[in-house]
């Protein structure tokens, strides 16, 4: 499909990013402000890993997958 | 036979039409052509096939916009419905078939990739929300693992366009 702009690889990198992300911020490993962050901004590279698009890249034209 | 010729024919043609655009020494085209076969034979009387060689046609290829092979171009009732560059899928060519013997937009079918991602994220968010006992983390890994397989729902297929 066309609005995918992300490879493999780089849906992998930011699916487990956000995971572990999300595991620092949840379960406590970072705590503070950090921990909050974490938290929360887990949920962006988990998200725009599972659906393949990065609103980033489609406004700087990048992708990281071979155009259709 | 011209570029315009085929443009008549398929116009003039009762089904629907998968062109198929190839040549002897394109390798993807002879990994693609037992699928291919198998497709026309599945919708046979519903969907044609027809077979354009572009080293002896060129031609037709110019005149389909063509600058790539293996191309599948799906027409119906003369107008092109989508075509589809290089090796394919069976999935993605079963769909070409299917949207073009009915006309509509092919349902959405996730790729294997995207249903092993989102079923394996939705595993890890339901264990880490399971240990830290967190709501919201149990919500996003149902929603991880409800989006690996939606399009399976028949609530997701769309009704046939009129």
């Amino acid at each position: 499909m066309q609005f995918i702009n992300e490879a493999a690889w780089d849906r992998i990198a930011r699916v487990i990013a956000g995971i572990v992300l999300l595991y620092l911020g949840w379960a406590g490993v970072v705590t503070g402000t950090v921990g909050t962050v974490c938290k929360y901004l887990g949920f962006l590279p988990l998200v725009t890993g599972l659906v393949g698009w990065c609103p980033a890249y489609s406004v700087f034209r990048i992708r990281t997958n071979k155009a259709q | 036979m011209t570029g315009s010729e085929v443009r008549r024919r398929l116009e003039a043609s009762d089904r629907p039409v998968i062109v198929d655009l190839w040549a002897p020494w394109c390798g993807p085209c002879r990994a693609t052509a037992p699928i291919i076969e198998e497709l026309q034979h599945k919708f046979s009387g519903t969907v044609d096939v027809w077979k354009v060689n572009t080293d002896t046609e060129p031609d037709i290829a110019a005149s389909l916009g063509v600058r790539g092979i293996p191309t599948f171009i799906a027409f119906r009732r003369g107008q092109e419905l989508t075509r589809l560059v290089g090796a394919q899928s069976r999935s993605r060519l079963t769909s070409l078939f299917e949207q073009a013997a009915s006309g509509r937009a092919a349902a959405a079918r996730l790729s294997t990739q995207d249903r092993v991602l989102r079923t394996a994220a939705g595993a890890a968010l339901g264990l880490m929300a399971w240990q830290t006992g967190t709501g919201i983390l149990y919500v996003v890994a149902l929603l991880a693992l409800v989006s690996g397989y939606y399009d399976l729902f028949p609530l997701s297929r769309r009704s046939p366009s009129a």
